[in-house]
């Protein structure tokens, strides 16, 4: 089977199960978002997937083939993960943070070839930041570096993309954008896996949704079947109302009900 | 897929004149290296003639017969072969030695701020040295303390290291707070080493000495305890500078991107204890190379390692041959302690990177 694909997986950390029986493949060629409340799981099954962490039990699979007994290299040329923001503390340049995509795809000592550049103008040119790439990276907007982090990701020419929460220290343009890139990407073929919190945003740019409660999956498919009043309620502990937009698509809307005296509704 | 064109960089970025400041940063660096090299031959008690020393350094390492070395005097010869040549290559040695190790801490740490004594590295190779002093080792052989020096830097570092590892994992953040626990248990017993050594004044005298770096009574043996290992370990961090690079954009990315990251946090770690072990074994303790030279080089040439790395090995040569330049000729005849000159430059810019660094993040 082609594609990436959790099997039965669990983590075990210190005796207590991060997520445990995970079951679930990436859809390619889509978005997939990984909601769920803090805690839920997200982030370990990110690196799970990332093959950064080992499950402790069941296997991720990329192509078929077990992620944990591939060659770092190798698997970094198919899926390629970005962590949740960091910053950069050193003065690369945007076209240098891009070059390192290529990292996989190059021998120690081997200089850059013309099929680097042609892939780090591509990813410069789709991630939108050509026009950064002289530009020093610790010096900009939360916006424009997660872009730049992203173009880093598509400069590896991997198939898969999985990404923590990339919009949590974005104002709305700014994440609005990211997730308008990721959509596209998704469109043109990539598959793309979120960590996400804005429920509003996976209705509008996700395919698909899995749902995380404690370590589980609670419940996956197209979010608007996914996204339900009982779902959230039991998952997130909110009351969920679907308000509709003049075009006809779903808002969501959440309240907690003990607060309700507090806000005056 | 539209077709895409990067276009030329304005003037004012990065990635128009860094280049351009690498490629002239090279060449000014290692003139200054070799005028600062025939000065720290030329200049001393007894002044002789840059020509003179040229001479003689010719004579040694051409064929006989081809450089006629008549007319200098059988004192000149002795004074600049056996004695000042020796020292200006430990000071050229031991300097390259910190600042590629200082160079690799930064990197990995992801920290400009860091060196190699943050893993206590320093303070083991100073307890080491201290211990082959008190128990006489020192004297017996030139051996020993070299030796001892090692051993303490790589003992400090595996106990270091085997503290923080849990689970094939060792984050840095507990690789730090380790690091700077054991260096102050390190050097509080080598206080208490220095304190009970002051029975015998000629011993304490010299240890006290050495804790403040020095060059005096180099000779040739010492370049060859410290040149293959400043060497190796330079050839190594040579070998990990791509990696560095991808652990500056943190430990998941690089990862996710293909390196083994636990492996290159091993190699480096285990790199800057060799190169420190070597530099603290025939220079004593010589404070702020490793952090301020890497910190001043990346301010001019930016901070990828493949640029990184040569540029420390000449600068700290650089930095290391004027600061024992200085040592002995501010005050002459006494020489002042080499860590007390290195410590007086690196200081003040320490203290201004950090209030540089302070207004950049709206604290200070």
């Amino acid at each position: 089977m082609s594609g990436l694909s959790i099997h039965n997986a669990g983590v075990r950390i210190d005796g207590r199960w991060l997520v445990q029986g995970v079951n679930f493949a990436v859809a390619p060629g889509a978005v997939t978002a990984l909601v769920g409340p803090n805690g839920s799981g997200k982030s370990t099954i990110l690196r799970l997937l990332a093959g950064l962490w080992e499950a402790t039990e069941g296997d991720v699979e990329l192509d078929g083939a077990p992620l944990r007994k591939m060659r770092r290299r190798d698997a970094a040329r198919r899926l390629s993960f970005v962590p949740q923001d960091t910053g950069i503390d050193f003065g690369f340049s945007v076209q240098e943070v891009v070059e390192m995509g290529r990292h996989p795809h190059r021998g120690r000592f081997e200089s850059f070839q013309e099929n680097d550049r042609q892939s780090v103008a591509r990813a410069l040119d789709q991630a939108d930041v050509a026009d950064l790439a002289a530009r020093p990276v610790n010096e900009l907007s939360g916006g424009e570096r997660q872009r730049v982090l992203i173009a880093r990701s598509l400069a590896t020419e991997a198939g898969i993309l999985l990404l923590d929460e990339p919009t949590s220290n974005l104002d709305i343009d700014h994440g609005l954008e990211v997730l308008t890139l990721l959509r596209r990407l998704a469109n043109e073929g990539k598959s793309v896996v979120i960590a996400l919190h804005d429920l509003n945003a996976v209705m509008r740019f996700a395919d698909c949704a899995v749902v995380l409660d404690g370590g589980r999956v609670s419940s996956r498919g197209v979010p608007t079947a996914v996204l339900t009043e009982e779902t959230v309620a039991a998952v997130f502990g909110v009351r969920l109302e679907r308000l509709q937009r003049q075009d006809g698509s779903p808002v969501l809307v959440f309240d907690r009900r003990e607060d309700d005296s507090v806000v005056g509704v | 897929m539209s077709q895409t064109s990067i276009p030329a960089p304005p003037k004012t970025t990065v990635s128009f004149w860094r280049p351009r400041a690498a490629l002239l940063y090279f060449p000014t660096v290692c003139v200054l290296l070799a005028i600062a090299a025939v000065a720290g031959i030329s200049i001393g008690s007894t002044y002789i003639p840059w020509e003179t020393v040229a001479r003689v350094i010719a004579g040694h390492l051409l064929p006989a017969g081809w450089v006629d070395v008549n007319g200098v005097t059988q004192a000149e010869q002795v004074i600049i072969w056996m004695i000042r040549v020796p020292r200006v290559l430990v000071a050229g040695l031991a300097g390259a030695a910190l600042a590629v190790a200082g160079t690799q801490m930064q990197g990995m740490f992801r920290n400009p701020l860091a060196e190699p004594n943050v893993v206590g590295v320093s303070a083991g190779a100073a307890l080491g040295a201290v211990v082959a002093f008190v128990t006489g080792l020192a004297a017996a052989s030139a051996l020993w303390l070299p030796l001892c020096a090692f051993v303490g830097a790589l003992g400090a570092l595996a106990v270091v290291y085997s503290i923080t590892a849990r689970a094939g994992r060792t984050p840095v953040a507990t690789l730090l707070l380790a690091g700077i626990a054991l260096s102050a248990l390190l050097s509080s017993v080598t206080t208490l080493l220095v304190s009970l050594s002051f029975v015998d004044w000629q011993v304490s005298a010299e240890i006290v000495f050495w804790l403040m770096g020095g060059l005096d009574s180099r000779t040739w043996t010492h370049v060859w305890i410290c040149l293959p290992f400043v060497t190796l370990g330079t050839f190594v961090a040579l070998w990990y500078t791509r990696d560095l690079d991808l652990m500056l954009l943190g430990e998941e990315t690089s990862a996710s991107l293909g390196v083994n990251v636990e492996r290159v946090k091993k190699t480096v770690l285990t790199t800057a204890a060799l190169l420190t072990g070597a530099a603290v074994s025939v220079s004593g303790v010589v404070g702020f190379v490793g952090l301020v030279v890497p910190h001043a080089i990346r301010l001019i040439v930016g901070p990828s390692h493949r640029v990184l790395v040569p540029a420390s090995v000449v600068t700290g040569a650089l930095f290391m041959i004027g600061c024992d330049l200085l040592a002995r000729t501010i005050h002459p005849p006494t020489e002042i302690r080499l860590g007390v000159v290195t410590a007086a430059f690196g200081a003040p810019f320490f203290l201004y990177l950090l209030r540089q660094r302070g207004k950049a993040l709206g604290y200070l």
